[in-house]
């Protein structure tokens, strides 16, 4: 992994079009800028692991067939 | 890997189904968290419409329920970028479905729907992916509520 030591207000470049800068530090925390195309999905870090394990909670909960009895949606409009 | 015989579906939700290996979905990226799973049969959950199975033929003991978010989120909307359009063989882009995972309730529990982490699929080239959405509104749970939107409950 490479590591970069910023002060407030530097930045790093990543590739020809994604720049990441160092907004502000207080205490524990660092507000991170990404300027990004579009195309490129900025997230995040925790969300991924977050999605995992609702798809775990998902995967659980349809093991157990009598969980379908509980659902009754309407339809679209 | 190419199934070439009919698949017999293992999961509890549709032991015996039987998939013909041409309505397989193919998803080369498997599932986030799950890339070793790339190929799925989607199986209709007639005593539960509009909900259905989306069941691993690589892991016959997996399977997540998945439903359509607009019969829960009317306004629920999934940007998709020109590189979510490539991992699917650039598809016309009405002609994608999206599905959210559903955790199913349990005893007294709520319906939870994952509005962050959408499957899209491509029926032309039966292909998917999982996305995660760039929209802040969108929660990895989203509870529905329920309340007349002409949703069954019985008291004793």
């Amino acid at each position: 992994m490479l590591v970069l030591t910023r002060r407030e207000g530097e930045w790093i470049s990543i590739g020809d079009d994604v720049v990441v800068r160092v907004l502000s530090v207080k205490g524990d925390h660092v507000q991170l800028g990404v300027a990004a195309p579009r195309e490129i999905a900025v997230f995040r870090g925790e969300i991924r692991e977050q999605i995992l394990a609702e798809t775990e909670a998902a995967r659980r909960s349809a093991a157990d067939p009598s969980a379908l009895s509980r659902l009754r949606p309407r339809k679209p409009r | 890997m190419t199934e070439r015989s009919t698949v017999l579906l293992e999961h509890p939700l549709a032991r015996g189904c039987r998939v013909e290996p041409g309505d397989l979905w193919s998803f080369p990226e498997g599932l986030i968290g799950f890339a070793q799973l790339v190929r799925f049969a989607r199986v209709p959950l007639a005593d539960a419409e509009p909900f259905e199975l989306l069941a691993s033929v690589d892991d016959p003991a997996f399977g997540i329920v998945l439903v359509d978010p607009r019969h829960l989120v009317p306004d629920y909307v999934l940007s998709l970028s020109s590189r979510d359009l490539a991992a699917l063989d650039d598809p016309r882009p009405e002609s994608v479905e999206i599905r959210v995972p559903v955790v199913l309730p349990a005893d007294g529990g709520s319906l939870g729907l994952n509005l962050k982490g959408p499957i899209v699929f491509a029926p032309s080239g039966r292909v998917a992916v999982q996305r995660i959405s760039r929209d802040e509104a969108h929660p990895v749970r989203f509870v529905p509520n329920l309340a007349g939107t002409g949703a069954t409950s019985c008291s004793s």
